[in-house]
């Protein structure tokens, strides 16, 4: 099989600018970083430096998603032989008993970096997955709110319980989490908008009428972010529907559902522009926006 | 008087030929003697390094430039320090000939500015790409695909498991309907971000 380098012509320093971004943003394109990696570290291991324990770290977390046991295996080796007694190698053994489905000998693991070291954050992290990976959600959700109380700061863990919550359909205590992130990153539209959602999702003329605020402030932030966009359309035609408002209420918010579909149809039209199909799609988002009314039987 | 002074504060190794730097002491040291990574210009963007995406065209075009401005804040720096020791060299003549009165001669102060504006442009110059100073503007490009992974939850008991496989492994488990090999590989690396 062809090698990366030559399939899509790109040299190392590339490819390992491509892994650095991967890292750096969070993404878990585990196909693409195990052909990428691998080849970097059979092929170019010299030249990388001090970076290549970084890598054999991503490359083997990938190799885990992709079943690549021997690739694991094998990073898990070099890491260990650079590395012998660090806690951090420790921890990716345990993801590797994880992914084995061997859960009992990965806790075994965490409790003893654990008990060398109380304060390491990774271990418990990995025992709270472990919880969950099993299906034991609600002690999963004790675990991370004791763990919260400890090392309020880590945002990682908020947004983790706020999912946690949402899949309990918890909704109240998903927007207490969701509130914790707004508040430490206040400029993130995507927290802004994930609350907004919640509470749309709780229903009632209060978390509607928070829920069209909250979607106001994500398109404040960010004008791009179409999810906000139609999230003020909907919220604002289901303060316009209610029978309970007055009528005053009732126009603003007909008013700004108005603006809400205009500028949906100017995104789409933008976005189309210049390919033959834009006039039928621009149609298409007519009739979706109007078959999204909320209408009260 | 206020230029050696200012001229002294500014060059660190003039402390070592004893003039007198009574008012040296100030610690503001600007931003062409600060390495180029921390450069703090207020009120100005800030520039981050440029990195990864850049066509080989580009590169060679960037380096080029770079060793441009590289040389031009050499020759800032040295046109510096030539003024430095001129000033110097003034001060000890005029303490020599006891006309302790005489300002500066217009050159120096002039060589010194124009160095000094000259090192500035070159270090602005290598510095990389600049920032936006809006927080959100950033975020802009950033979606739910990326948030939503928590690296240190990570779970592992997904379809992902069997779904990338390489197809030696397929074979040695063999399934009624074989897999076909596997369309995802083809996807071409920058499509992806």
């Amino acid at each position: 099989m062809a090698s990366v380098s030559e399939l899509y012509d790109v040299t190392w320093e590339d490819m390992r600018d491509k892994l650095r971004k991967w890292r750096e943003e969070n993404y878990r394109n585990s196909e693409q970083i195990v052909d990428v990696g691998e080849e970097l570290i059979n092929e170019h291991a010299s030249k990388l430096g001090d970076d290549v324990w970084i890598i054999y770290e991503q490359v083997m977390i990938a190799a885990l998603d992709c079943s690549r046991d021997d690739l694991a295996w094998s990073c898990l080796q070099e890491l260990k032989r650079q590395f012998p007694d660090s806690h951090r190698v420790k921890r990716l053994a345990g993801m590797r008993l994880e992914a084995l489905e061997r859960y009992d000998d990965a806790n075994k693991l965490y409790d003893s970096i654990l008990q060398d070291d109380p304060t390491n954050t990774a271990a418990r992290k990995r025992k709270i997955s472990i919880l969950r990976a099993q299906g034991k959600s609600s002690e999963a959700i004790r675990e991370l709110n004791e763990y919260l109380e400890q090392f309020v700061g880590d945002q990682e863990a908020w947004h983790e319980l706020s999912e946690l919550y949402i899949n309990e359909h918890d909704y109240a205590k998903a927007a207490f989490c969701l509130e914790e992130l707004m508040m430490t990153n206040p400029h993130n539209h995507l927290y802004c908008e994930q609350y907004a959602e919640v509470k749309y999702t709780q229903g009632g003329l209060e978390n509607m009428e928070l829920s069209r605020k909250y979607f106001a402030q994500a398109l404040k932030l960010n004008n791009r972010n179409m999810r906000a966009l139609f999230g003020l359309y909907m919220s604002a035609s289901h303060i316009a529907g209610s029978p309970k408002v007055s009528a005053k209420v009732k126009k603003d918010n007909v008013k700004y559902a108005a603006w809400a579909a205009s500028q949906i149809n100017r995104a789409y039209q933008l976005a189309g522009r210049g390919k033959k199909e834009n006039k039928c799609s621009v149609k298409a988002v007519e009739e979706m926006l109007e078959s999204m009314q909320i209408t009260m039987s | 008087m206020f230029m050696l002074i200012t001229t002294g504060a500014i060059f660190k190794p003039l402390i070592f030929f004893k003039i007198k730097a009574r008012r040296l002491r100030r610690h503001v040291w600007p931003g062409f003697l600060l390495p180029t990574k921390t450069l703090i210009l207020t009120g100005r963007w800030v520039r981050d390094a440029a990195r990864c995406s850049v066509s080989a065209q580009c590169c060679t075009q960037w380096k080029m430039a770079s060793s441009f401005w590289k040389g031009v804040v050499g020759l800032g720096l040295f046109a510096l320090a030539h003024a430095a020791f001129s000033a110097a060299q003034h001060r000890s003549y005029m303490r020599l000939t006891e006309k302790e009165n005489e300002t500066l001669p217009i050159d120096i102060v002039l060589q010194t500015l124009l160095a000094f504006v000259i090192t500035c442009c070159g270090i602005v110059h290598i510095s990389g790409e600049f920032k936006d100073m809006d927080a959100s503007s950033e975020l802009k490009h950033k979606t739910f695909d990326t948030l939503r992974n928590h690296p240190s939850f990570y779970l592992f008991n997904h379809r992902g498991r069997v779904l990338f496989s390489s197809p030696d492994q397929e074979a040695a488990t063999p399934s009624p309907q074989a897999l076909p090999s596997n369309p995802l590989r083809l996807r071409k690396l920058e499509n992806f971000h």
